[in-house]
């Protein structure tokens, strides 16, 4: 029973925040609400037995994705738009949502019939997930998936690099030292000399 | 009535349509745009751990760390773009973008 009641809070927290985070009026709050709807699905993920995935998923979204937006807006200063600028039922968008709503619904209620899964296939241990999920994780990680992993740091590396150039490369305004220039700078360019009169200055 | 798959899947099929509504009605916004497709990405990972927990196979949630990993990728060059685009028209409205018209 306080499984059940612990993925139900979970499950509307996760909807909710969900929901808050893209209809704000406020795009901050909408972050804040973003991080709130991850730490949800963290807690899903916890149920499920997947507790590296959990703790990931709070590390990458809120720790860097979520900070990173925040950096954005910040620096950006955008300013409040109004979301819904016609009523939401001139939006053809909500329909197609309510039409897709109604379309998963349906299909999830007819076929679940004969392909319902329980829990209890986690507790027994008749599954092949060992205990310990970050050694399950990192035994298939590391040998069969060994590739895609080495692949995915090169793109990690990829959107490094590129979002540096992208921000930071567009006009170089670090102090560099010039070879070229100071080897053909001559005398007469920097230094001039001068005979002030007595009693008076350089003017 | 125990927590079966159809639960979660139900979860995951709620937020994947809040995150297309939220991309369709904020089509206008950049910044609400790469959030919306935050919380797709996350709907997407909800089905892909559960069907992983529910089937015994471990390799859904290696899928979902490597999804993870382009995810991130993907938001800090959406929001690096969106910091040239800001940098250039002052402004982050999709109207704006209409250099390569006809």
């Amino acid at each position: 029973m306080g499984i059940d009641v612990l993925f139900y809070m979970l499950a509307l927290g996760t909807i909710g925040c969900a929901f808050a985070a893209l209809f704000m009026p406020q795009v901050v709050h909408g972050i804040l609400f973003l991080i709130g709807a991850f730490f949800n699905a963290s807690g899903l993920f916890l149920l499920l037995g997947a507790e590296f995935l959990a703790f990931v998923l709070i590390m990458v979204y809120v720790g860097a994705v979520a900070l990173l937006f925040l950096f954005v807006i910040m620096t950006l200063d955008s300013k409040t738009s109004p979301i819904l600028s016609v009523p939401f039922y001139k939006k053809p968008s909500v329909y197609v949502g309510v039409l897709l709503l109604m379309e998963m619904t349906v299909f999830l209620t007819v076929q679940g019939r004969e392909a319902t899964l329980t829990f209890s296939s986690l507790a027994d241990g008749t599954n092949n997930i060992q205990a310990n999920n970050i050694q399950a994780l990192g035994e298939v990680l590391y040998t069969h998936y060994f590739f895609p992993f080495q692949l995915v740091g090169v793109i990690l590396l990829t959107a490094l690099v590129s979002a540096i150039a992208l921000i930071g490369g567009a006009k170089n305004k670090s102090k560099q030292q010039d070879m070229k220039h100071q080897r053909d700078v001559s005398a007469t360019r920097r230094l001039t000399l001068k005979n002030p009169p007595l009693g008076k200055g350089i003017v | 009535m125990t927590i079966g798959l159809n639960h979660f899947l139900c979860v995951s099929m709620a937020l994947f349509v809040i995150g297309l509504v939220g991309l369709m009605t904020n089509r206008r916004h950049l910044i609400r745009s790469l959030l919306a497709l935050e919380v797709l990405l996350l709907s997407v990972h909800i089905l892909f751990v559960s069907f992983s927990a529910f089937l015994g196979h471990i390799h859904g949630q290696v899928i979902t760390l490597f999804v993870l990993a382009v995810a991130a990728a993907e938001a800090a060059i959406g929001l690096a773009l969106l910091v040239v685009f800001f940098r250039r028209r002052q402004g982050v409205h999709v109207d704006q973008m209409s250099e390569m018209k006809g």
